[in-house]
């Protein structure tokens, strides 16, 4: 008895090894060869991170290989993701009319693929622009927050473009000064950014949370939220965003009458941007000085 | 019977009175082209030499003869004083500012004596002083503005002068004269000269030391070309047997990446694996969406 009873043990075993064995989470599609666009994937994701620490230039240069490359392949989601980080690096070089035309045709490539996600995506860049561009203006706000909020319906697969609808709809509630549902709009872009290990874009989602608090007079409340940024952009090696991030601790440090905590804070966001070789940010913070 | 004209003595007479008529004639004729019943005007000047001039000679102007020369002798301060006619018709010519100029071709092509009129209203007296080109009182009277500068239409002269200016400029500047363009590029190139001497006297040195078998220098350079020729050697073997085997090294190159894409699409299903999955590190995600910069207000 005990001798069948150790040999059934066994196949059970065998058998839940073989069954997890043959397992396997990992998403069915079609056969493709995918080098060229996981290769310009690659680069315009490295472009997007130099751009979002200041380096338009190097952006560019890394941005240019892979918009030649989606070019070449003909990938219609490529093509649009290229465009938008083009008209995103264009805007910021305050060329704004140029980058103008790049959403659109991001926009008119979307539409043309018939890929209603990647057309709401654009459509969410293009109400940022009106966002940004039209500061103060609550009519414009109101606008963007609707337009926001419908195309994040459509939102599904990817969920940096989730994140980045919750971003753009707290920047429009931020406008309108509802601070309430700008935060919570906030908190949901932190919790994709965070589960799904984007540091540095977790990073700024607290840095945009203290400044948010800092409106409202919750400068408490900011400085814990600059301290969580600081401890992404440290997990990230995000020079740029620490330096940023001490600048506006020194900021706030500043509006609470904190004047030695302040300098502290600018000597510390001087010396991170001296040692990464940021002079621009360099500048800046021996401005505050 | 004896022949006799009738009224011979009016005849006689008659032909005397016409005779006499017309020798009256010729001489005012004759007068008239000599000018001897005009009112010419005399004037003098100074020469520094009485070569090149004669009495009677031409004063010219704009190439008609308005005058002559009539005598010139030396006065007592070793100069030659000239004294000439200006003719009654060209007197209005002879202003305050007027000058004179005497044209020696340096070809022996002939002299001329010229008159410049000059600018002024006042109407010179006669016998006054004409002053002679580019002599002080003619000088005075161009900056005044009463004369104008005389330009010569000789063109052998014109060349002449600006030659003698060209060579006057090239002797000043050689001799070290700064205040000509010409002169400062001459000092600079005497510069650049003994700059340049310089350096081909410190090439010539090193020169003179690298060609030293026992400078340091030279024992590097040739170790080193001793090793760059033994690698120049090596790689030569080498080559010798790459290009028959280009192929398969592309072969074996292909049959790489192919493996490296199976290890990965094994690793890549390992890592699906529900009992394996939770173990594996997980590491940060650097994708990146929309840019926002830093720079928000606080």
């Amino acid at each position: 008895m005990m001798k069948h009873k150790t040999v059934f043990h066994f196949l059970l075993a065998l058998l839940c090894a073989l069954l997890c064995s043959l397992c396997s989470s990992a998403p069915k599609r079609a056969v493709e060869i995918r080098t060229m666009r996981f290769m310009a994937e690659t680069q315009l994701d490295l472009s997007n991170k130099y751009a979002g620490r200041g380096n338009y230039k190097q952006a560019l240069d890394m941005l240019e290989e892979s918009r030649r490359i989606a070019i070449a392949v003909d990938d219609p989601e490529l093509l649009v993701r290229t465009a938008l980080a083009y008209g995103d690096i264009l805007y910021y070089s305050d060329k704004t009319d140029e980058a103008l035309v790049y959403w659109k045709d991001a926009l008119q490539t979307a539409q043309e693929a018939h890929d209603r996600e990647l057309s709401a995506v654009c459509s969410i860049y293009l109400d940022r622009y009106q966002l940004l561009s039209n500061p103060g203006n609550p009519a414009v706000a109101d606008k963007v927050k609707h337009n926001t909020k419908e195309n994040m319906a459509f939102l599904t697969e990817d969920t940096l473009n989730a994140a980045n609808g919750w971003i753009v709809a707290a920047l429009a509630e931020k406008e309108l000064k509802n601070y309430g549902d700008a935060e919570a709009a906030l908190k949901n872009a932190f919790s994709i950014h965070s589960k799904g290990n984007y540091l540095e874009l977790a990073a700024y989602d607290c840095y945009l949370l203290a400044s948010l608090y800092s409106k409202q007079g919750s400068y408490e409340a900011a400085i814990a939220s600059l301290h969580n940024a600081i401890g992404f952009d440290r997990r990230a090696e995000n020079s740029h965003g620490l330096g940023m991030d001490y600048l506006a601790l020194g900021d706030i440090y500043k509006k609470t009458g904190n004047k030695n905590s302040s300098i502290e804070m600018y000597t510390r966001a001087a010396g991170i941007f001296k040692a990464a070789r940021l002079e621009k940010e360099l500048q800046q913070a021996q401005e505050k000085l | 019977m004896r022949f006799r004209i009738k009224y011979q003595e009016q005849i006689v007479g008659i032909l005397s009175f016409f005779g006499i008529a017309v020798l009256i004639f010729v001489i005012f004729l004759l007068g008239s082209n000599k000018r001897w019943f005009n009112r010419d005007y005399h004037y003098t000047t100074v020469l520094n030499s009485g070569a090149g001039i004669s009495k009677n000679m031409s004063v010219m102007h704009k190439g008609f003869k308005i005058g002559s020369i009539e005598s010139f002798d030396l006065n007592r301060d070793d100069n030659v004083d000239v004294k000439f006619t200006i003719y009654d018709t060209y007197n209005n010519y002879v202003k305050e500012g007027s000058l004179v100029e005497l044209q020696i071709s340096p070809i022996g092509l002939g002299n001329q004596f010229i008159f410049y009129p000059g600018r002024g209203s006042t109407q010179l007296p006669e016998n006054a002083l004409v002053p002679l080109v580019n002599s002080a009182q003619a000088i005075n009277l161009i900056e005044e503005g009463l004369a104008d500068i005389p330009r010569s239409s000789d063109s052998i002269t014109i060349l002449i002068t600006r030659l003698n200016t060209l060579l006057e400029g090239i002797n000043n500047a050689l001799a070290g004269d700064d205040t000509t363009s010409l002169g400062r590029s001459f000092l600079g190139v005497e510069d650049i000269l003994q700059s340049l001497k310089a350096s081909l006297l410190n090439i010539e040195n090193l020169s003179a030391e690298l060609a030293s078998k026992e400078s340091p220098f030279h024992t590097n350079l040739e170790s080193s070309l001793s090793s760059l020729s033994g690698i120049l050697t090596n790689l030569n073997k080498s080559s010798e047997y790459l290009p028959s085997d280009m192929p398969q090294i592309t072969a074996m190159i292909v049959e790489l990446r192919e493996s490296l894409m199976s290890a990965e699409d094994l690793l890549q299903a390992l890592l699906n694996n529900p009992l394996l999955k939770n173990g594996v590190p997980k590491r940060a995600n650097t994708q990146s969406s929309a840019i926002y910069p830093r720079n928000t207000e606080f």
